[in-house]
């Protein structure tokens, strides 16, 4: 009995490593390196964790999980409030949704598929941005995030690929 | 396996629910992420406050973590001093050198000053005082340029107060909590700051538009600026002390000025809020204070060069 629970237990820590590992980036992400454009970060890395996770463990990042991910960019960007909970909502459903196509493929579809529904997602940003502020976003700042982002994504990905192991119920 | 079919059995009776509350759940959260937004444009203070309470949860975490970074940096930049020590001896010396007339001339000035206001008798600025800050989170993104700071409300931080570094003005406070607050850099599209040109003594509202020049606004069209004036805050709208070193004009193009700001950014770590107000009036040597980077204490300074 006792073995069971502490079993559930551990199980359950495990199916939420995806969620605390994107706190922790996104955490990571905002501290003051003082490197220019770091602020860049927060976003970037919880746009890379919430695509993997929803990709490769989907029902270890539900909507949810994208949406609280998105409220604690916003809160800790001091932007639009919901902003980043949309767009973080919305790659989950995009990514989630073409399993078939992207998941369990070679790396470079998965990274291609990064580059895609995060440049929807740059795309979507702006959009709402724009709406919110009522004036055309300058949109040079989320290209160059986008090119970090899609840079940056091998490296991240092979990061979380790492601890994907972990997240398996023993 | 031995709970592989309780597992099963949970499935398939939770299967077809799933995918509908999924959907419906998709669904909620997108129309709460737009009602957020929404919120955000109609109730901006109320979402504000929440946003306040949110950061206050995590500015203790974040100060945690954010002390080992910035050990990191000091170990980083004590090792980048070792190795410039010799060239930078070298700068240093002839610093001094150009220093030591300066200090003369202000000298002079200082004493000139007092001896011109007890002639006149002129009104007083009010004394500024510090209060001292950390920056815990170098925030922002896309939209925003923020910082945030492990100081606030306990501390005597007010929305709206000017924050400077030793080296000039990094923008305001805009959020307070109890013990943190959110820095809005002077660079950022909705920071305003009243200046004046400091020779032509033209005034200016510098605005920031998310890139890292700041804009000249509002400057007469008859303005006579050249790049390489030094811009200062003006002190109107009474919510920045006058004079506090802001940046100097980098370009002007097509009738527009820019401004590279005197802060570096990338040294952003520690910083003083200004409280500046209707305070009991002290003389000039306050605001020679405020200049510096007053660790605290509202107490005079009396120009002792």
């Amino acid at each position: 009995m006792d073995a069971r629970l502490s079993n559930k237990v551990a199980d359950f820590c495990r199916s939420g490593i995806p969620f605390a590992v994107s706190v922790l980036l996104i955490l990571a992400a905002v501290l003051p390196y003082g490197l220019p454009k770091s602020s860049l970060a927060a976003p970037v890395l919880a746009l890379i964790s919430v695509y993997y996770w929803s990709l490769f463990r989907p029902e270890l990042m539900p909507a949810g999980a994208a949406f609280l991910l998105g409220l604690l960019v916003d809160v800790l960007s001091g932007g639009p409030p919901g902003l980043n909970a949309l767009v973080l909502i919305l790659v989950h459903w995009a990514a989630s949704g073409q399993r078939r196509a992207l998941a369990g493929k070679s790396f470079a579809v998965g990274w291609l598929g990064y580059l895609l529904i995060a440049g929807g997602a740059a795309i979507l940003n702006w959009l709402v941005a724009s709406v919110f502020h009522v004036t055309v976003i300058e949109s040079v700042p989320l290209l160059v995030s986008h090119a970090i982002g899609t840079a940056a994504y091998p490296l991240v990905a092979i990061f979380l690929a790492r601890l994907q192991p972990l997240t398996r119920p023993a | 396996m031995a709970k592989g079919p309780r597992l099963s059995t949970l499935a398939k009776v939770a299967a077809p629910a799933r995918g509908a509350a999924q959907r419906f759940g998709f669904g909620l959260l997108v129309a709460a992420a737009l009602a957020l937004l929404v919120l955000g444009k109609t109730h901006g203070d109320a979402v504000r406050q929440l946003r306040v309470l949110a950061v206050e949860a995590i500015a203790p975490v974040l100060e945690v973590l954010s002390a080992p970074v910035i050990s990191a940096r000091h170990a980083l930049s004590e090792i980048e001093y070792f190795w410039q020590t010799n060239r930078e001896n070298q700068a240093l010396r002839e610093q001094v050198t150009r220093l030591a007339k300066w200090q003369t001339i202000a000298r002079n000035l200082v004493q000139e000053n007092a001896n011109l206001r007890a002639l006149l008798n002129p009104a007083h600025d009010p004394a500024p005082m510090f209060i001292s800050a950390r920056v815990i989170g170098d925030t922002g993104g896309l939209f925003v340029q923020s910082a945030l700071l492990n100081a606030g409300r306990r501390d005597g931080v007010e929305a709206g107060q000017a924050v400077t570094t030793a080296l000039g003005l990094a923008g305001r406070v805009v959020e307070v909590g109890q013990r943190s607050s959110r820095l809005l850099l002077l660079t950022d599209l909705n920071s305003r700051v009243p200046v004046v040109v400091e020779h032509s003594r033209h005034r200016a509202v510098l605005a920031g538009d998310n890139s890292i020049r700041p804009r000249l606004t509002f400057l007469p069209a008859n303005a006579k600026v050249n790049p390489g004036d030094r811009v200062v805050t003006s002190g109107h709208a009474g919510v920045f002390p006058p004079g506090l070193p802001v940046g100097i004009i980098s370009s002007i193009a097509d009738g527009e000025a820019r401004i590279q700001p005197l802060v570096d950014w990338a040294r952003l770590e520690f910083v003083t809020v200004l409280r500046y107000r209707a305070l009991p009036a002290g003389d000039l040597a306050h605001k020679g204070a405020a200049l510096g980077s007053g660790r605290q204490s509202p107490r005079p300074v009396t120009p002792g060069l």
